[in-house]
């Protein structure tokens, strides 16, 4: 018998339809992968399974959790099925833990409710289970002490405590560093080998479920698009969605000849203190003109700060920087952003929710010396919206009625508007789908080729920088720990650090 | 909105329209005495009766409500207007001067509100505007830190960031993109603001530091009647319930307008 079946399961919110009349199995100690993109039913998959729909959703159809049909049960049966039959890790450790109690407690109390034991067999099973999970850290520490491989792996202790024949797990290393990701999906797949669980790991990434996986469905838009064996499906798919979608993992490299090898952008010994931690020690590095300088490392690293130091955002502690030969203190702010842009990270949060595309796009236009003519800005504005790809009607919407790679092309045409010399790209691909990633990606390299910018992109994914950097600097805790030429470095490391950060990164086949 | 925000708004709506008719018309004249009709039941002449002087108390509810409503209001709009640039200079300008911003507004917040009424009445003496003053300067505080803690979360976002990267002056900023943003939850506090202020307005009136006879206003009615509770209790209980129900009014509104801000 399968742990879970669902049948014809549709759900919808207010009439918008999440799933539709979908059939899946999932039988014991078997790993299947949920893939697809976001919006395409992976969570609410996950969420019905539980029973944990958010109230206004409606669902017909069956689920069934060995057996026995999840609607027919009353609340009691439903939490001993919840955390008992049926664990669960979410996406953001930082928000599944309770910040007020102890992780000891947080996992005594699933044994508690499940397993019937007394206080003293607790507590030696939960040492035994800290212990498996791989944390060296006391019962007594609270979730705020720990990092944020640390807190999942609380979290799916808190998981895999009452033994639950089935562990959904959705998007686990999500929120995590690729270093972080890795050991987490080791940890899973052992625990899930060793116990005879089964698991269903919601991802976007199809390569980690290309890797660990026995079995792949395939999610579009509520649908069932593909399901089968991992290997088959991956070497030879049958839908064009999960075509596409293992075209765009499969980041192509593009060459780029560069022309020019003046320095833009210069920056040296670099030290900044954040709350009392050194988050960035003695950085130096340049950037040269035209070029993409790509900077990897975990998160808590270093990155972000740097991003926002040579952003002028926030001030170094000691270390200069400067511009086209000029220290940032000798130059206006106004002359330094006419040079240098950002896009960043979230696209939702990027854009004033009340402003139109029109008057984003333009907010750099209040660099220039004198205020434009209203033909020219509106010239202006409808060249950059061209350059991304944007539709000239985009102006007069507002960034809510966008999709989100879309909204990045929006981010990309406000920073290119007054052609930059440098544009800053903090985690600029992060938030997006692999497809669209793809697609803006190559829409960067391509505005990179006709207008001869250099780019500071800053990201956790190694796949990308490899596509897309000429040179890599690495950070670890706040150091510089190794700089080169991308291709070398990251095709054949030959520092430890780079190495486990490559290898960390899943491999499509 | 919910049935409450819809009820909330009507009986706010009514209330502003009467404080409006009352200018222009009461059923009687509140000024004139008629002591051999005083404590008279309700009757067709007189549908709520009368008070110890003979006044109409309809005519004394609809007079009184200008007074109440225009003090809780003129509060409010003091405490707008000292509190909201106070807590967005504030959140621009994090350091040293956030920092006196925010110990300036703890220091009035340790003052109770009446203490500072009385304050003010015996320096400037009793009446409506004044009591409008003491009311609105402990409003200015709590629109102050309303706006530095709605507007401090709104600074590291991405879209403030860029305007940043624009070159925009933090003032600037703060009017174009912080207090549109924040708009919603000034206006929800304002609602609720309201509601206190017009608490507070009956409270200073009935320790006789607001509207000053002849006027009528609730707080007042409600200090005359006291005594009087035994005798005629319509006396008390009609200026209480309008100020409880005006009260409730602005509440239901505030908690509607605040849910509907969540939701989108």
């Amino acid at each position: 018998m399968s742990v879970l079946a669902l049948d014809h399961l549709s759900v919808d919110f207010d009439g918008r339809t999440a799933l539709d009349a979908l059939s899946l199995d999932v039988s014991p100690s078997e790993i299947l992968a949920l893939v697809g993109e976001s919006g395409s039913g992976k969570s609410t998959l996950a969420l019905s399974a539980l029973g944990l729909l958010p109230p206004g959703a409606r669902m017909s159809g069956n689920v069934r959790i060995d057996g026995e049909d999840l609607a027919a049960m009353d609340a009691r049966r439903l939490s001993e099925v919840r955390g008992g039959r049926v664990g669960m890790v979410f996406q953001d450790p930082a928000s599944a833990l309770n910040p007020a109690l102890t992780i000891g407690r947080q996992i005594g109390e699933v044994l508690a409710r499940h397993c019937d034991m007394d206080r003293k067999a607790i507590r030696g099973q939960v040492a035994e289970l800290l212990d498996r999970v791989g944390l060296d850290v006391g019962p007594n520490r609270y979730p705020h002490t720990l990092s944020g491989g640390q807190r999942q792996r609380v979290a799916i202790a808190m998981g895999v405590a009452a033994r639950p024949a089935l562990l959904i797990a959705d998007e686990p290393t999500a929120a995590l560093d690729p270093i972080a990701q890795r050991r987490i999906v080791d940890l899973l797949v052992g625990l899930v080998r060793e116990r005879g669980m089964a698991l269903l790991l919601v991802t976007h990434d199809l390569a980690l479920a290309g890797e660990i996986a026995d079995r792949i469905a395939v999610l579009a838009e509520g649908k069932l698009v593909e399901e089968g064996p991992a290997k088959r499906l991956l070497s030879a798919p049958e839908s064009t969605e999960l075509r596409t979608q293992i075209d765009a993992a499969r980041v192509p490299p593009v060459p780029w000849p560069r022309r020019d090898s003046t320095t833009l952008l210069n920056a040296s010994g670099l030290s900044r203190v954040h709350r009392g931690e050194p988050a960035l020690i003695d950085a130096s590095f340049v950037i040269k003109r035209g070029e993409t300088l790509g900077v990897v490392g975990e998160s808590g690293s270093g990155k972000s700060t740097l991003a926002r130091l040579v952003l002028a955002l926030d001030r170094p502690d000691t270390g200069t920087l400067g511009m086209d030969g000029i220290r940032y203190s000798a130059i206006t702010r106004r002359e330094l952003y006419r040079r240098m842009q950002a896009v960043f990270q979230d696209p939702s949060t990027s854009f004033d929710p009340r402003w139109t595309v029109d008057d984003i796009v333009a907010e750099p236009l209040h660099l220039l010396p004198e205020r434009p003519s209203a033909t020219e800005r509106t010239a202006r504005v409808a060249s950059a919206l061209t350059a991304v790809g944007l539709p000239q009607d985009a102006a007069i919407r507002r960034p809510h009625e966008f999709s989100g790679g879309q909204r990045q092309r929006i981010a990309i045409a406000r920073a290119l508007i007054l052609r930059p010399s440098l544009v800053v790209l903090d985690e600029a691909l992060s938030a997006l789908d692999a497809r669209v990633r793809g697609e803006i990606l190559a829409l960067l390299i391509r505005l990179q080729a006709e207008h001869g910018m250099a780019y500071l992109f800053v990201s956790h994914d190694i796949k990308l920088v490899r596509a897309i950097a000429d040179r890599v600097i690495a950070l670890r805790n706040g150091r510089v720990v190794a700089e080169g030429d991308a291709r070398d470095m990251l095709d054949a490391p030959d520092h430890p650090y780079l190495a486990a950060l490559v290898a960390a990164q899943p491999r499509l086949i | 909105m919910g049935w409450r925000g819809t009820f909330g708004a009507a009986i706010i709506l009514t209330f502003a329209a009467v404080a409006l008719l009352s200018l222009a018309w009461t059923p009687w004249d509140v000024t004139t005495l008629d002591i051999a009709h005083r404590f008279a039941p309700p009757s067709m002449r007189h549908p709520f009766g009368t008070d110890q002087l003979g006044r109409d108390l309809l005519s004394m509810l609809m007079a009184g409500s200008l007074p109440s409503l225009a003090t809780a209001g003129a509060a409010v709009l003091i405490g707008l207007a000292g509190g909201v640039p106070l807590g967005l200079l504030a959140a621009a300008r994090p350091g040293w001067i956030d920092e006196i911003i925010a110990r300036l507004m703890d220091l009035q917040f340790s003052f109770s509100a009446v203490i500072l009424a009385l304050l003010i009445v015996a320096i400037a003496g009793p009446g409506a505007d004044r009591a409008a003053i003491a009311i609105g300067l402990f409003n200015l505080p709590v629109f102050a830190r309303v706006t530095r803690a709605t507007a401090r979360s709104l600074w590291p976002r991405p879209f403030v960031l860029a305007a940043r990267l624009a070159a925009k002056g933090r003032m600037r900023i703060a009017v174009e993109h912080i207090l549109p943003n924040i708009a919603s939850a000034i206006v929800v506090q304002a609602s609720l603001q309201l509601a206190m202020g017009l608490l507070a307005e009956a409270g200073l009136s009935y320790l006789g530091l607001g509207v000053q006879p002849p006027r009528a206003s609730w707080g007042r009615m409600l200090a005359d009647g006291q005594t009087l509770i035994g005798i005629a209790p319509l006396t008390v209980v009609l200026p209480g319930t309008a100020i409880v129900l005006a009260a409730l009014g602005f509440v239901w509104l505030g908690d509607a307008l605040a849910r509907r801000t969540d939701a989108s």
